[in-house]
């Protein structure tokens, strides 16, 4: 005991100068780091890294290099990652060129096939101003025929004789649209929410258009939504849910016409027990 | 030798174990890092995805923002920089040309360069 108290001014000097030591390395002057993976990045500064690597692909098409760059940034699946920066994109109001890259990059890697409205350039097809737009010389796809998508696979419309007559859908017409409304209906199934306005976007083709931006409006506010943000329901789909007590009206930012009057269908069950229905717009590409 | 000699030999040697110990077995870990720590090859990709997504958008003032990210040297001296390290092959070394060429002649606006 007495040669611990004899040396306690060496223990004293190891144990100041230790913590000065630890000082200095890890909070005065600690390591700088130059040789960082992106892995390591800030959130936003990830974001950004995949955006220029969803970029950059638009650019090239080169898928593997596209996804050899996104797999240096660590993220549990890539996929998932890009499609959830695409929807923090739309909710933060980023712009649709990034977002768009985004999702065509994430379809790619699923391996599907998906076309993205790229340009505003108008296709003029309408040389008159009919009331409708079914009468620009395309007709409309029957619902019966139209193209089997995700969504529509598990619908199971029940038909309702009690339904309360809505204001007539009224369709003003864009000049140089390049889309038209093919088919529009109002489905009645407790298997999809209710309220659920449906939209899908294809091209001349009857390819899913993902990133199309959708505009809608009611009471003087205007939300604007994407194609392609729940890929499982297919490239071409995006929802709104309506407040069954407003009335909407909906348009393509690259060009179609403007369908108002949109608005939940009331409905029936077996049992008698009213509900709320969706509505399913299609759109194409003359 | 006095205790206080002794004890200052004792701190001098307590200092060299913890800045070892600080510095190279348990030095700090980064999370977080912004794209100027990026390796420079990494950097060097970043800068080449910077050029191959010009060729799409021709956004230069995207470009230079997406540039002053890894550096704080002119987006200019950036793609240089690169062009002289990376080593890419003739096709990348065209695309970082053109923008480099691009940058030169770029004269960003009064209203971009004010905070």
């Amino acid at each position: 005991m007495k040669k611990i108290l004899d040396s306690w001014h060496l223990l004293a000097g190891i144990i100041l100068g230790l913590g000065l030591g630890l000082l200095i390395s890890w909070v005065i002057a600690p390591v700088e780091l130059t040789d960082a993976p992106p892995s390591l990045l800030r959130t936003d500064f990830k974001d950004g890294y995949r955006a220029l690597i969803a970029s950059a692909y638009a650019s090239t098409g080169d898928l593997e290099r596209a996804e050899e760059r996104l797999v240096i940034l660590n993220d549990p699946d890539i996929i998932t990652a890009l499609e959830s920066q695409a929807e923090r994109s739309l909710t933060n109001g980023k712009s649709p060129e990034s977002l768009e890259a985004l999702i065509v990059l994430a379809a790619a890697l699923k391996g599907e096939s998906s076309t993205v409205q790229v340009t505003n350039t108008p296709i003029p097809f309408h040389t008159e101003t009919p009331s409708l737009p079914t009468q620009t010389g395309t007709p409309p796809t029957p619902t019966t025929t139209s193209t089997p998508e995700a969504a529509t696979a598990t619908l199971t419309p029940i038909p309702i004789n009690t339904r309360t007559p809505r204001a007539t859908t009224v369709a003003s017409l864009t000049p140089g649209a390049p889309y038209i409304l093919a088919t529009q209906d109002e489905i009645c199934s407790t298997n999809i929410s209710e309220g659920l306005l449906m939209v899908y976007v294809s091209d001349s083709s009857k390819k899913a258009v993902a990133g199309a931006e959708i505009i809608i409006e009611w009471d003087g506010k205007e939300e604007h939504f994407f194609t392609g943000l729940k890929p499982e329901l297919g490239n071409g789909y995006a929802d709104f849910a309506m407040d069954e007590n407003k009335s909407y009206s909906l348009r393509l930012e690259a060009g179609s016409v403007a369908i108002s009057g949109l608005g939940a269908p009331p409905c029936q069950d077996d049992e008698g027990n009213h509900y709320w229905g969706s509505m399913r717009l299609r759109f194409e590409q003359p | 030798m006095s205790r206080w000699i002794q004890a200052l030999l004792a701190a001098a040697l307590g200092l060299v174990i913890g800045l070892f110990y600080g510095w190279r077995i348990a030095p700090v870990e980064y999370t977080d890092l912004a794209p100027n720590t990026l390796h420079a090859d990494y950097r060097n990709d970043y800068i080449l995805m910077v050029s191959e997504s010009y060729q799409n958008d021709k956004d230069l003032e995207l470009a230079a923002h997406r540039l002053a990210l890894v550096s704080s040297a002119s987006p200019v001296e950036i793609i240089e920089e690169s062009l002289e390290t990376s080593g890419y092959a003739q096709e990348n070394v065209d695309k970082l040309e053109k923008l480099l060429s691009e940058m030169r002649a770029w004269q960003p606006s009064l209203s971009e360069s004010m905070p």
